[in-house]
């Protein structure tokens, strides 16, 4: 091995600390960044995958009056080539009186569905004539179960019927996905719906949905009927007809899809003419529009909070390199004289910067990929019947953008330094760096201030002000951190204080997880940026500690001596940070349409602070350590 | 200087500090005894890699001794937990290195505060640093001064709070030869004025005529003690 191959495995050990450090800064962003900007894709992919094997369908055409959909119309539709398909069937929505509730009952084939498979999820299907299997149901709905007997009539003109039914199993269409009340056509004032209008405030809702098999209705009417039930069937006029498509763009959640679909349905009504038709698109569904809707907010908290995540980590991993180089000043000016050419410098130094960016790259898309999705999917369950298989197809760009980002931050910063370096003479570079003069700063001339601190205080302020650049990079990763944990706490009081607002409620679980997801790694990353912060500032200081020391300063007050620093400086960026998190926050909750700062509690303001100051102070517990195991003898003889 | 009290301020009886390094046992320190008596100025001469550096740490209570007494002013060191060595510290010895290790944050006047805020009996930053010839240099900071005066408010802290003990490591080491004699003559001074017991460690070998005692060391022992009944002046010496 040659003797600069043994430095540079040299500088790695030396460096370790830091390079975990950089590697766990780095892969927090890119966990949180990767693992919430698929989550959305995810979902609507899973949803996807699943109204593919269920054969959802794209349109429900629906008759406007009692007439029905007439077969004529179903056989010409049928025959346009752009559809994959078309059944018709019998739907009506009835209401048993105010304390009886809403029904939405179906009349269907179950064995010969070709769309919208009625799955049984509990029970069996109909065996008896009376049975009759029910829609799974959501926290909202009204709970029968398997084995409940249930009467209601039916008062349609051309399907009268007075039944007293028994349940016989549990089914699931994959139609209603959403754990909400479904509406129903019936309206709360008892005027007439208006199919079209996506206006729910006057409609009721459906407490059970019920499927009645059409072979058993037709034995229910006697033996008489039995082999005339295909005729019987068709006497009964369809209220409702599923089409689907064979045209369309295999993402059901894309423009594309809404747009051919809305093309679609104009061929066809141009093709039956009738006026007594409405179509009604996937698009309309209940569950599909509430999935859309809340994945699309998921998607802008994704894109938002992730450019927090990525300016704090690329800050601190900028910090993290500055330094790392600047303490081998002295090792460069060495590889100089030895005629060490600049490119191999440049490869030593790039050599730390690649190794941490990939393990930490690598390992934050692994662990944020693996670990965040599932958490929102599983929070959309919450809200939502979800298919049990998540498709895990999704696409980089947002997580790959933003690690490309951090890698040229590292990548760049190395090479302006090494060159900045290399341009110096060899001989000043081996001269330590000469310690920045003390000098008087400004709060010094603001004498009633200044004259009431006490005199640690003024050291504290002056040691502050004397390294500018190293303050303002801590007051801003301070701050960063302190936007995050912030509206990571404020989306948590939003979704609570929503919970209020039944409209809302369904949707709720999921933000609340979100929220916590960013609180959780807004707190991991603050620990890491204070904890980085921390054991720089005391290996820097570990000459003027020694001081301390040899002097007769106990533990303690040499541990206040660091700790003063990071705690004023974290401070000062906290109240950067909180004005900065509340015009976040607000923007967000704007932008997503969910309530408004005023669900913001009062005291988690108050918890963000003391979130922070502990983590300022565990991380300081934690490395009064290293300053008891400052050897006073070794660092004082240095030189430097 | 006859009538100097003969009180012994510093005693150390069979002193061992063993390194253990791999698997060979190293006395650094190898079985000194010797005894200082207040208002002494005692130089402790030796080669590098002698051992004196590892005494020094051993009587500026920042090492734990093997074995053996090492008694300031009736109290053993070297029995002492870190708790207590820290309070010797802080109150019984005053401390002059060779490359000053002032804060450069703090001002001249802090510099001295820095040590005196720790002790209630300290005596004024203001007038140690007179005595020692800042007084017109206070509010500087230690970038702003030279060599020389950066070692002066060294040596102010250490005086400034009153210890029975001042340890100088090479105090001289990185002064010119003119600036270097100036501050051992402040050393001397504040032996023979203020009655105060300095003890200089050096390799220069010049300075064995200006001390009271000499504690010549070689391979952790004492290899010659020599007692100037009449030590010369600095201005005498020359090296």
């Amino acid at each position: 091995m040659t003797s600069f191959l043994k430095s540079v495995i040299r500088m790695f050990k030396k460096n370790i600390l830091r390079l975990i450090f950089m590697v766990g800064i780095i892969l927090i962003g890119v966990a949180f960044v990767s693992g919430l900007s698929v989550s959305g894709n995810i979902i609507k992919n899973s949803i996807n995958t699943y109204y593919d094997g269920e054969k959802v369908s794209d349109v429900i055409l629906k008759a406007t009056n009692e007439d029905g959909i007439s077969q004529d119309d179903v056989n010409k539709i049928k025959e346009l080539d752009f559809v994959d398909g078309i059944y018709s069937f019998f739907m009506y929505d009835i209401n048993m009186g105010e304390d009886k509730g809403d029904y939405r009952i179906y009349l269907l084939d179950y064995d010969n569905l070709p769309f919208n498979y009625i799955d049984l999820i509990e029970g069996n299907y109909p065996q008896e004539i009376n049975q009759i299997v029910i829609e799974k149901t959501g926290q909202s709905n009204k709970i029968y179960n398997i084995g409940d007997v249930i009467s209601f009539t039916l008062d349609n003109q051309y399907l009268p019927l007075d039944l007293s039914v028994e349940v016989s199993g549990i089914v699931s269409n994959p139609l209603y996905l959403a754990k909400q009340k479904e509406y129903s056509q019936n309206t709360i004032d008892g005027s007439t719906p208006d199919i079209n209008s996506t206006d729910t405030s006057n409609l009721r809702q459906i407490d059970c949905i019920f499927y009645i098999d059409t072979d058993i209705l037709t034995e229910f009417l006697g033996d008489a009927f039995k082999d005339a039930s295909d005729v019987i069937m068709s006497l009964i006029p369809k209220t409702d007809a599923y089409i689907k498509f064979n045209n369309l763009p295999k993402d059901r959640f894309s423009d594309e899809y809404k747009n051919k679909v809305n093309e679609n349905i104009e061929i066809i009504k141009d093709t039956i003419n009738n006026d007594n038709y409405a179509y009604i698109g996937l698009s309309s569904n209940l569950s599909y529009r509430s999935i859309l809707e809340y994945t699309d907010k998921v998607d802008v908290l994704a894109l938002i909070f992730p450019v927090f995540f990525i300016a704090v980590s690329a800050l601190v991993t900028l910090v993290t390199t500055t330094r790392l180089i600047e303490d081998e000043r002295g090792v460069i000016g060495t590889y100089m004289t030895l005629g060490i050419s600049r490119n191999k410098i440049l490869m030593k130094y790039l050599s730390f910067g690649l190794i941490s960016g990939i393990l930490g790259l690598g390992l934050g898309f692994l662990i944020g990929l693996t670990s965040i999705p599932p958490i929102i999917y599983n929070a959309f369950t919450i809200s939502y019947f979800m298919p049990e298989v998540m498709d895990f197809n999704f696409s980089f760009l947002i997580g790959g953008i933003s690690s490309a980002l951090l890698f040229i931050i590292v990548l760049l910063i190395t090479f302006i330094l090494v060159y900045k370096y290399t341009n110096i003479q060899p001989a000043d570079l081996l001269r330590p760096k000469a310690p920045k003069p003390g000098k008087k700063i400004l709060l010094e001339r603001i004498p009633f201030i200044w004259k009431h601190l006490s005199f640690s205080f003024k050291s504290t302020f002056r040691n502050l002000f004397r390294q500018k650049l190293h303050l303002i990079m801590t007051i801003l990763s301070v701050a960063g951190s302190t936007v995050l944990i912030f509206c990571g706490f404020g989306l948590v009081d939003v979704s609570n204080g929503l919970s209020d607002n039944p409209d809302l409620a369904s949707m709720l679980g999921s933000l609340k997880l979100i929220s916590f997801i960013i609180v959780l790694f807004a707190v991991i990353l603050c620990l890491l940026v204070v904890f980085n912060l921390t054991n720089m500032n005391i290996s820097e200081r570990e000459r003027e500690l020694a001081t301390l020391k040899v002097l007769g300063y106990n533990d303690f007050e040499c541990s206040m001596y660091t700790f003063r620093e990071i705690l004023i400086s974290s401070i000062f960026g906290i109240i950067i940070g909180l004005p900065l998190g509340y015009l976040l926050l607000s923007f967000v909750l704007d932008y997503v349409d969910l309530g408004n700062m005023s669900y913001v509690n009062w005291y988690s303001y108050l918890i963000c602070v003391i979130v922070i100051l502990i983590a300022v102070l565990i991380v300081n517990i934690l490395l009064n350590r290293n300053i008891r195991k400052i050897n006073m003898s070794d660092s004082l003889k240095s030189v430097e | 200087m006859e009538n100097k009290e003969k009180k012994e301020i510093l005693k150390a009886n069979n002193l061992i500090k063993t390194f253990i390094v791999g698997d060979t046992k190293l006395n650094a320190v190898d079985g000194i005894s010797f005894s200082i008596n207040q208002g002494e100025l005692v130089i402790i001469l030796g080669p590098s890699g002698a051992g004196k550096t590892t005494l020094l740490n051993l009587i500026g209570g920042m090492d734990n001794a093997t074995s053996g007494e090492l008694i300031v002013d009736g109290k053993d060191i070297a029995k002492m937990n870190r708790k207590e060595l820290t309070l010797y510290r802080r109150n019984d010895v005053g401390f002059v290195f060779q490359f000053y290790n002032l804060m450069a944050n703090l001002t001249a006047l802090e510099n001295v505060e820095l040590a005196t805020e720790l002790k209630k009996d300290s005596l004024k930053p203001e007038d140690i640093l007179e005595k020692v010839g800042l007084k017109e240099r206070m509010k500087n900071f230690p970038a702003q001064l030279s060599g020389g005066e950066q070692q002066r408010v060294s040596i102010a802290r250490a005086i400034a709070k009153n210890p029975k003990i001042i340890l100088c490591d090479e105090p001289t080491g990185a002064l010119d030869y003119v600036t270097g004699k100036n501050i051992l003559k402040l050393l001397s001074d504040i032996s023979k004025k203020d009655n105060k017991t300095v003890i200089i460690v050096t390799h220069n070998s010049a300075l064995k005529d200006i001390g009271d005692k000499v504690f010549k060391i070689k391979n952790g022992k004492i290899e010659e003690e020599i007692i100037n009944v009449h030590p010369m002046n600095i201005d005498e010496v020359e090296w």
